[in-house]
């Protein structure tokens, strides 16, 4: 029988996709929140969705049941490591697409998002962004880029994202970015009343705002002829390219600045003059890697710095350890935490003897350098994202 | 099924926080939910009225001591448990009662000094591995579920899984001691410190290999193996049956008997080795890994391999020389399990069938036929087959629809066993790697008998009189 009602289909969809999970467990070591809770299976992988599984199955009520199921779901990082195991050494089973109907079933409940992520929920629908940040705010920072507006004239639309407009470290990572576009001159434009993509929102089980919001940015797409996207941030990369109605998005390129910078390079319209002796290491973003498979380009612009040495962390590409900040992780703390990912990631890096950690997202560098400061390494490891390295090369 | 009487489980959280640390107990819904499932769980599914009261994790031995005599003194079932990656059913909670779950007996020594390693029994396999490795040691324990399963699992059931027993032996030949705690609570320290094992009787034999039936193990002594050298080789046929009389050459020529030797039906192959980027196979696959002090010692024995296999007519029999060569082959055998399932959109039915060497071929071919003349199994055609042939062992695998009833499900477990009991008796074998008897009970009697089952079952009583641990493990009748 079809499901009618929201709720219905969600449980309806939840047991379908976890009929294919057998609790073989192989996605459990590959858990980063695993890694950082006590060891209790429900808090890692396969562990949250079979507790998502029996509550729905067996129409759980207990309001303190619901709540603890809601700790549990909201804490996963989204990163999709258990989809990569399951898919590897299992029956393939979809856990993330599981738990963000689970996030959807208890915000339609009532039940979530927890108590912090409100207000940044809250925030997306009143200001388009989820920090709080006045319209006014935002576009004062903005002319600090001195970039275009987006026009006819527009080849690509420089796609901000929230972060950078809100965080110091996120900022150096758009100016250097805004660098680059300028010095391989080309036709870019900003959108001043830039709207947040969406991501958080779909993170945090909003999935009505999320729909809301991407109606419409494609309106707003439309009307201003945007043609090629390139995002700062692998979140907003992942939300247009996966996220979006395909159908709507289909005559608009997108990309993330990593691959962008990759072309660019490969099209010899960016040239690295200055050698940068440096050994880095760098940290893979899950949305850029696990969910879209581009681990090459971040790593070919780097290799295409002269003098500097790429070295990579034990874990790395597809088994890279997340940051932390992903699933809506950037507005919640957990108390069954031990440890912070971003502090055993840090310490990776370090092992390898690296001197910088690279990364290319807004939410890795706001975490790794909470990481570094945090183990005491920050004069041993400096974070600094792709752009501002290859603005150091030019 | 025992009698147990039902307790509240407010109450048995409310005595054991007087004599546990809080962090040893969860009574969390979601976390007894979880430590109350196995694979299979279609087979045998959970309710909430039946979940387990809590969840103990303990930190130490004495620990574990204290569970145990409060748990006897109660009649309180207690389910020990790993990783819960047991396909017979060995981890699996089956009657109201507690879980122990050994996550947290992890201590790791590596005394090479003394030539052992001393371990918990909550690590995971790859762990200790890993470890072992970094030291120059190899761990003779090789599950397909090595990434999770645990130590102490492994142990408890004397699995050699991948690894040929006549290569390397029984995990069992390697541990030197055991210390363990009694399901009435006392600890107990088995074998010895030194190389030297006991000749008389052992108590760790009891307990290597002792299904989880006769006490909880909290730490293992194994001997440490030094790392060796390796070669590879691969050999591909027309036919399985050729195939198998390879297998059977290998052991009549005195080829020396490779650490591994597993086997991929043409099906399976295909489908392993095209995700792989590996030229489609001309037909099933025998691939094979032998060890040796030296390279050249390892490569003379991969050449004794493939000079025995080369009498049955493969299409070709050769040794890999490139290591990623061997890895992508290796891997086609690693994620076969995974590939069919996607594959073929389902969820998987495993089941082990042991032969003799001179069965070898009949087997093959029963093990081939094993759905015919079973209702439900049959529905889903001539099962996938793969295994770890050089042991004598073959996985035929079913793969069930995802979105076949629960029951449906059960039914094709359940005829599968009895099917791979059916053919194991013929064979007059052990019933392979995963136990004796948490799903092979009616196949131990009838291989062995009446009077050895009741000599097993005497045997627990002597060591769990009041059978509170991993009861219905060993059913009464």
């Amino acid at each position: 029988m079809q499901a009618d009602v929201p709720e219905d289909k969600l449980r309806e969809d939840i047991l379908d996709i976890l009929s294919y999970c057998i609790n073989c467990r192989f996605c459990l070591p590959s858990c980063p929140r695993f890694e950082i809770t006590a060891g209790n299976i429900s808090e890692g992988a396969s562990g949250i969705t079979r507790s998502l599984y029996y509550a729905v199955k067996w129409g759980e009520t207990d309001k303190q049941v619901l709540n603890e199921l809601r700790d549990i779901l909201f804490s996963c990082t989204t990163c999709k490591n258990c989809e990569i195991a399951c898919k590897n050494l299992s029956t393939g089973t979809k856990l993330t697409d599981a738990i963000e109907k689970g996030r959807q079933l208890l915000v339609e409940k009532m039940i979530g998002p927890m108590p912090q992520q409100r207000k940044a929920l809250e925030s997306l629908y009143i200001h388009g962004n989820p920090y709080e940040m006045p319209t006014s705010k935002r576009k004062a920072w903005l002319k600090s880029l001195d970039l275009p507006a987006v026009s006819a004239e527009t080849e690509v639309l420089f796609y901000l994202g929230c972060t950078a407009p809100n965080d110091f470290n996120a900022q150096n990572m758009a100016m250097a970015f805004a660098q680059l576009l300028k010095q391989a001159q080309v036709r870019c434009g900003i959108w001043e009343d830039e709207m947040c993509c969406g991501s958080p929102s779909l993170n945090m089980g909003e999935k009505g705002l999320f729909e809301e919001i991407y109606t419409k940015n494609i309106q707003r797409f439309k009307a201003l002829g945007i043609r090629h996207i390139v995002t700062l941030s692998p979140h907003c990369f992942d939300t247009f390219l996966n996220r979006y109605p395909q159908e709507a998005m289909q005559k608009i390129k997108v990309q993330h600045y990593s691959q962008f910078l990759s072309d660019l390079i490969e099209q010899k319209r960016l040239v690295f003059k200055n050698r940068v002796e440096k050994k880095v290491t760098y940290q893979d973003p899950c949305y850029l890697g696990r969910y879209n498979n581009v681990y090459d380009e971040p790593r070919r612009v780097l290799n295409r710095i002269p003098g500097l040495e790429l070295v990579e962390c034990s874990r790395n590409k597809a088994d890279s350890l997340c940051c932390g900040g992903g699933g809506g992780r950037m507005w919640a703390d957990f108390d069954a935490e031990t440890n912070r990912l971003a502090n055993i990631r840090a310490t990776e890096g370090l092992a390898t003897g690296a001197e910088m950690m690279v990364t290319a997202c807004p939410w890795c560098y706001i975490h790794m350098e909470d990481g570094v400061k945090l183990i005491d390494a920050e004069t041993s490891m400096k974070i600094t994202g792709l752009a501002e390295l290859c603005v150091e090369a030019l | 099924m025992g009698d147990y009487p039902d307790y509240n489980p407010e109450d048995i959280y409310e005595d054991l926080r007087k004599v546990l640390p809080e962090e040893s107990l969860s009574k969390s819904v979601f976390e007894r939910i979880n430590n109350a499932l196995d694979p299979y769980t279609f087979a045998s599914d959970i309710s909430r009225e039946k979940l387990p009261y809590l969840v103990v994790r303990p930190g130490s031995t004495d620990e574990v001591s204290v569970l145990m005599k409060y748990a006897n003194s109660k009649k309180i079932p207690v389910y020990v448990r790993g990783s819960g990656t047991s396909l017979q059913g060995a981890s699996r909670y089956r009657h109201k009662g507690v879980v122990l779950n050994v996550a947290r007996l992890n201590h790791l020594d590596i005394m090479k000094d003394y030539g052992f390693v001393e371990s918990g029994p909550g690590h995971r396999v790859l762990h200790v591995k890993s470890q072992l490795e970094k030291e120059g040691y190899y761990l003779p324990l090789v599950p397909g579920s090595i990434r999770v399963a645990s130590i102490g699992g492994i142990i408890s059931n004397n699995s050699s899984a991948h690894a040929v027993d006549s290569c390397l032996g029984k995990p069992r030949d390697y541990v030197l001691g055991l210390e363990v705690v009694l399901p009435t609570g006392e600890v107990l320290q088995t074998g010895t410190k030194s190389l030297r094992r006991a000749a008389g009787t052992d108590l760790t034999h009891y307990f290597v290999g002792g299904d989880g039936l006769l006490g909880v193990i909290t730490g293992i002594r194994m001997r440490l193996l030094p790392g060796f050298k390796n070669a590879y080789g691969v050999a591909f046929f027309d036919d399985p049956i050729p195939l198998a009389k390879a297998v059977q050459r290998v052991y009549l020529e005195k080829a020396p008997p490779p650490l591994f030797f597993e086997f991929l039906d043409e099906r399976v192959a295909q489908i392993s080795f095209k995700i792989q980027g590996l030229p489609s196979p001309p037909g099933p696959l025998l691939m094979f890994h032998a060890i040796g002090e030296t390279e050249e010692e390892a490569t003379y024995k991969i050449n004794q391999v493939i000079k025995a296999i080369q009498k049955e007519s493969p299409k070709e029999a050769r040794r890999v020389e490139d290591i990623d060569e061997w890895h992508k082959i290796w891997l086609a055998r690693e994620s076969a399990l995974p590939y069919i399932c996607q594959a073929g959109k389902g969820v998987f039915g495993l089941s082990e069938i042991v032969s003799t060497v001179p069965d070898l071929v009949d087997c093959l071919k029963d093990a081939m036929n094993m759905g015919k003349g079973m209702p439900t199994l049959e529905k889903l055609g001539q099962p996938y087959l793969f295994g770890h042939i050089g042991a004598l062992t073959f996985h035929p695998v079913f793969i069930i629809p995802a979105d076949w009833p629960t029951e449906e499900k059960a039914k094709v477990v359940e005829e599968m066993f009895l099917k791979e009991a059916e053919i194991n008796e013929k064979y007059g074998t052990c019933g392979g790697e995963w136990g004796q008897f948490a799903r092979r009970s009616p196949f131990y009697l009838k291989r062995y008998g009446e009077k050895a089952f009741q000599m097993v079952r005497g045997v627990k009583k002597l060591f769990d009189p009041n059978n509170i641990l991993n009861p219905d493990v060993l059913p009464d009748e």
